[in-house]
């Protein structure tokens, strides 16, 4: 049974050995610096790009959260609504009448979502 | 496929509360708005916050009526739903009730509470009920992704619900404590559930539960493989019963949350959680090649949580802090009768004989805490209950049947639940586990016990604090009916050990 793990454990292998030769090769063959402060673009995250244009831990506005938020209910929709027409022939009026309990659902917390302003962009 | 509606009819009659609940608030022009600068609470909040509370509450009773009557026919025999993913019928119509029953009164006891907080309660209400909702899915669930949805659902709106008071810093920072470490546990019970779906090829309990059955006693990958998948999903769910070593959010996110809110929490997620577990383990401890394995897990956790619960509650000068270790130490006490449960299925009995008791304890000691908060005075440590006795007979009279209930002494129900499981025990051989857990209930008598010394037999230092005794009726309702279920069934148990036999029936 263990057998079938063989691969797994020879991937990880290879992917240690990859690494570990990267990094002992650059400790050999690199320009060696007694410093960091010798080489200033050593210690930036893009070692051979452009500057970085801000911080990366900048707040971001909680109404991107909403939008996400609202974004996972027509998603949502969307994801199940297309499988759903290409059988809802074969499947008959069943099929419509459980899409719209569905859709209902949605749409009363779409409702909801708009009359709390989930949408006024101010 | 033959899909009867009748089985259900619970949860659809509180979906379609949900739905209306959700619609007439948002009619109303918000009380927070998602959006934009408006922190500041709007002026009509009262009426908008008594609109809520009865659509919810009134609501609420309709379904549980409505199931009482509808769903009585069904709990006859039970039927798989859905593919095998629920359970309805039979015993969990017990169990249901047993859930909606405490979701009513934790309605009643929301509210003045929300009126007098400033809470806003349709949110309030609508997330309840989607815990609600869970909940009532998580202990019919017979599938694996049914377990995890379905506690997901129960979980995520206590989350928010914890956090609802969001201009204060402490309860911030228990919902957020509650949020990242119950995401923990929910991780380590995927885990689990992938590991069993990994060897069994099946998310359906039974089928797996079949398979279990044939694993060889010898040590082999495969038993290695299923028990630590079991460990994990055991992990994952001893999170929401908060068993020592994973407990530590308790006493926070008890003390942070709305005590209403902490009473639903304790008693409700607790006793579906255990349902759960009971579920899962109480077939798997059959199956010789992890009987003896789990039986001493379960014991060592146990008497584990006990000891820690117990002891820790002692040093709290907050009531809301100690009654969240009691209730720590009480997962302790229903987690004891796991150990012999692989063997009878009065082992089963009595830990959901202890599980429904202790919704009416919890929710009466709770419930006294409310009634004695109003707006600004928060009623939460041993120096607000000093000498209420005299100015308010009637708090300190049902605090005392709590306290006695909690502490297991005679006539309160929960006197009986601990001899039911100190008796399985007794069955199951394990004796020193027995007296160990039996001396750490004397513990606890200790600061029980002290909450009525206090209450009765102190001088307050300073003037008891006058409490509005306006729109105090659904407190009171709440009170009158815990306090009625702990006395009667404490004398009379056995109405509740049928019940609880039958749901048990149910889980083995």
């Amino acid at each position: 049974m263990t057998d079938q793990y063989l691969p797994v454990l020879l991937y990880i292998l290879i992917a240690a050995v990859t690494v570990a030769l990267i990094l002992i090769l650059n400790a050999i063959f690199g320009p060696k610096a007694k410093h960091r402060k010798d080489f200033p673009s050593k210690s930036t995250p893009f070692e051979c790009g452009s500057d970085l244009l801000e911080e990366n831990t900048r707040r971001v506005s909680i109404r991107y959260y909403l939008i996400a938020l609202l974004f996972v209910l027509f998603d949502l929709e969307g994801i199940l609504l297309y499988p759903w027409a290409v059988v809802a022939r074969s499947l008959g009026s069943i099929a419509i009448i459980e899409i719209f309990i569905f859709l209902f659902f949605l749409v009363v917390a779409f409702i909801f979502a708009y009359k709390r302003k989930a949408l006024d962009w101010r | 496929m033959n899909f009867d509606p009748i089985f259900l009819i619970g949860e659809f009659s509180l979906v379609a509360l949900i739905v209306i609940l959700t619609l007439v608030d948002a009619m109303r022009k918000p009380v927070f708005a998602l959006l934009g600068s408006s922190a500041e609470i709007t002026p009509d909040i009262e009426s908008r916050n008594r609109q809520a509370t009865w659509i919810a509450g009134i609501g609420l009773v309709i379904v549980a009526a409505v199931y009482f009557i509808f769903g009585k026919a069904t709990s006859g025999e039970s039927v798989s739903l859905l593919h095998d993913s629920l359970r309805a019928g039979g015993g969990v119509y017990i169990g249901k009730l047993a859930i909606i029953g405490a979701g009513i009164l934790t309605i009643l006891l929301s509210a003045r509470y929300t009126m007098a907080q400033s809470i806003p309660a349709a949110d309030y209400y609508l997330l309840l009920c989607f815990s609600l909702l869970g909940a009532l899915t998580l202990i019919a669930a017979e599938n694996f992704l049914m377990i995890f949805l379905s506690l997901e659902m129960m979980s995520i709106p206590i989350y928010a619900l914890v956090g609802l008071k969001r201009y204060n810093s402490r309860v911030g920072e228990s919902a957020i404590k509650y949020l990242l470490l119950g995401g923990l546990s929910s991780a380590f019970l995927l885990l689990g559930i992938s590991f069993i779906y990994g060897m069994t090829g099946t998310l359906v309990v039974n089928d797996v539960l079949t398979h279990l059955s044939q694993v060889s006693q010898t040590v082999s990958s495969e038993m290695l493989l299923m028990g630590l998948g079991l460990v994990f999903i055991f992990v994952g769910l001893a999170f929401k019963v908060s068993l020592v070593p994973f407990h530590a959010w308790t006493p926070d996110v008890y003390e942070g949350a709305a005590t209403p809110v902490t009473s639903f929490m304790s008693v409700a997620v607790k006793l579906a959680a255990f349902a759960v577990i009971l579920k899962i383990f109480a077939g798997s401890l059959l199956f010789p090649a992890f009987d003896p394995l789990f039986s001493r897990l379960f014991a060592f956790f146990a008497l584990l949580t006990i000891i820690y619960g117990n002891s820790v509650a002692i040093v709290q000068k907050n009531v809301k802090r100690m009654l969240a270790y009691s209730s720590i130490a009480h997962a302790g006490y229903m987690a004891l009768a796991l150990a012999p449960m692989g063997h009878n299925i009065e082992a089963v009995q009595a830990v959901l004989f202890y599980g429904i008791g202790y919704i009416a304890m919890n929710m009466l000691a709770f419930g006294v805490l409310v009634y004695l908060t109003y707006r600004d005075k928060y009623c939460e440590t041993l120096e607000d209950l000093t000498g209420i006795a005299r100015k308010y007979p009637g708090a300190a009279a049902v605090m005392s049947v709590a306290m006695f209930s909690l502490g297991g002494l005679p006539p309160a129900v929960g006197f009986v639940g601990k001899v039911q499981i100190f008796l399985q025990l007794i069955n199951g051989k394990f004796y020193a586990t027995a007296v160990i857990a039996l001396l750490f209930s004397m513990v606890a008598l200790y600061f029980y016990i002290n909450v009525i010394v206090v209450m009765y037999m102190k001088e307050p230092e300073a003037e008891v604090a006058n409490i509005d005794k306006k729109s105090m009726l659904p407190v009171w309702l709440t009170l009158g009916f815990s306090t009625l279920f702990i006395l009667i069934l404490g004398i009379l148990p056995s109405p509740l050990m049928e019940w609880s036999l039958e749901w048990a029936k149910m889980l083995f």
